[in-house]
């Protein structure tokens, strides 16, 4: 993801031509700004404030059109009032200030849609819609305002940290650029990519984790496609490791997948401990044990999950899906809960896992780790949860 | 809506409730399963102990749901549900 010119998107050279402000802003949501326009305040007073809209764009980093989004936001000391004095309510749709993320926080919302209601043609349009509306009433009071400098000004455009190949049109659509701000992390690690691991990292390279760590020995053999996202075809199953094979694939859209083509044993435990999260999801009950106390030793957060699987007596599987974290602040239910002693392999403890329930327990996970860091609310704060197929039972314990 | 329990206050060998563990029947006499109870009705060959830990979740008819860990037990009813697993798979 390179950073945006204007010259690529005609809708925007236009406003800069003209002489508009314009400053564009790459984080965690695409921001366009226009600043110095003309407005009138409650004591019928010409003063400048800031138009605010998404910005919507497609790969080459040129402006979608028509526009998705028909709002604008104002960022200014007051709601803009007509020439007497009045709030413009009837263009206001949320008088209450909102947190777009990346540093922006807008004071109002307007909606003001086309007359005929179909979507603006571009961003030239809807941002003359609404400069339009604001500074007419400002001119009223100083004929001479006006929010276009003489000479054309170059856009400003600040382009965050990259960390995604190609912008994230997900959480500009939505306007959640606040919430996905909460997820800005710096190192990640997940230990496993099995079944339950890749499904993790499937879910996490769609954050903007700076730097994703994965960590598996074993190869990516014929079985793992079938508990795996995605569809591998015949000629890719040469046996790849799992951390190439999974690493060229989130590559493709996250720039920060870093591999480690082995397992996490004594040995490796200090590399684990600059982590600010870690997402354990292996197989090993005794590898379990030394990681989970190291972590909990060394202060890092994880979450640790698990599942299982069986056949009852009509051929029917049972099973669950389990979800634990461990904090600085709270661990110590973790020797309560997991098991770090491996039970003999026997008729009864074959290793039978299925997609869904691996795709489940690794969202399960993610969902989690994204309310700690209150991208999603977290009313019930649990620390360990256990999903039970057959009955539907969601048990929510440790809650702190 | 259990009348076994209402007399086994005075006659508890009477107590008699049909529930499942691991989606196998069972007839449990006692008025309380706990953990220990339930893990060994789910592996009456173990293994437990040591660092063995299972995941057990519970429910019953009327729709209370949860779970028990080691020490803990829970009142049982007729046609209440136990899943033991060892969740320790990825």
């Amino acid at each position: 993801m390179s950073a945006i010119r204007t010259s690529r998107s005609p809708d925007l050279e236009r406003l800069e031509a003209e002489g508009f402000r314009l400053r564009i802003v790459q984080g965690s949501a695409h921001h366009l700004l226009v600043a110095g326009i003309p407005a009138v305040n409650s004591r019928r007073e010409v003063v400048r404030g800031t138009l605010y809209s998404p910005l919507e764009i497609d790969r080459d980093g040129k402006t979608v059109n028509p526009v998705s989004n028909h709002q604008c936001w104002w960022i200014g000391q007051e709601a803009p009032c007509d020439s007497n004095g009045r709030v413009m309510s009837e263009m206001i749709s949320n008088a209450a200030a909102e947190d777009k993320g990346d540093g922006i926080v807008t004071s109002v919302a307007f909606s003001r849609k086309r007359a005929d209601k179909t979507p603006y043609a571009n961003l030239h349009e809807k941002m003359w819609t609404y400069v339009r509306m604001i500074w007419h009433e400002a001119q009223a009071i100083d004929p001479a305002c006006d929010p276009r400098t003489e000479r054309a000004v170059p856009a400003v455009v600040e382009a965050q940290a990259r960390v995604f190949r190609y912008p994230d049109m997900a959480t500009t659509r939505a306007g959640i650029g606040a919430a996905t701000a909460k997820l800005l992390t710096r190192r990640v690690a997940i230990i496993g990519l099995g079944g339950t691991g890749s499904y993790v990292l499937d879910l996490l390279a769609k954050t903007p984790i700076a730097e994703i760590h994965v960590y598996d020995g074993d190869d990516f053999l014929l079985h793992n496609a079938f508990r795996a996202p995605g569809a591998p075809h015949i000629d890719d199953l040469k046996e790849p490791k799992k951390v190439d094979w999974f690493g060229a694939i989130y590559e493709r859209m996250h720039m920060g997948i870093i591999r480690h083509p082995y397992h996490v044993l004594a040995a490796q435990l200090p590399e684990l401990e600059g982590f600010d999260f870690v997402f354990v999801a292996i197989d090993d009950a005794k590898a379990r044990k030394v990681i989970l106390e190291f972590l909990i030793a060394h202060k890092v957060p994880f979450i640790d999950v698990g599942m299982d699987l069986a056949l009852d007596g009509e051929n029917r599987l049972r099973g669950t899906s389990r979800v634990t974290v461990g904090t600085p602040e709270y661990h110590t239910h973790i020797a309560e809960v997991v098991s770090f002693e491996a039970p003999p392999a026997d008729e009864i403890y074959r290793n039978i896992q299925v997609a869904d329930l691996n795709m489940l327990n690794a969202a399960m996970a993610v969902n989690k780790w994204k309310r700690m860091r209150g991208f999603y609310a977290d009313d019930v704060r649990e620390h360990h949860s256990l999903y039970t197929i057959a009955t539907q039972v969601l048990v929510k314990e440790d809650r702190a | 809506m259990q009348p076994s329990v209402e007399t086994a206050a005075h006659q508890p060998h009477e107590v008699s409730f049909d529930i499942t563990v691991n989606g196998v029947a069972h007839v449990w006499h006692r008025r309380r399963m706990s953990y220990d109870d339930a893990v060994k009705l789910a592996f009456p060959n173990g293994p437990t102990g040591g660092d063995i830990r299972y995941s057990v979740s519970w429910t019953k008819p009327d729709g209370q749901e949860g779970g028990l860990r080691p020490g803990q037990s829970v009142e049982v009813v007729d046609e209440m549900t136990f899943d033991v697993r060892n969740t320790d798979k990825s």
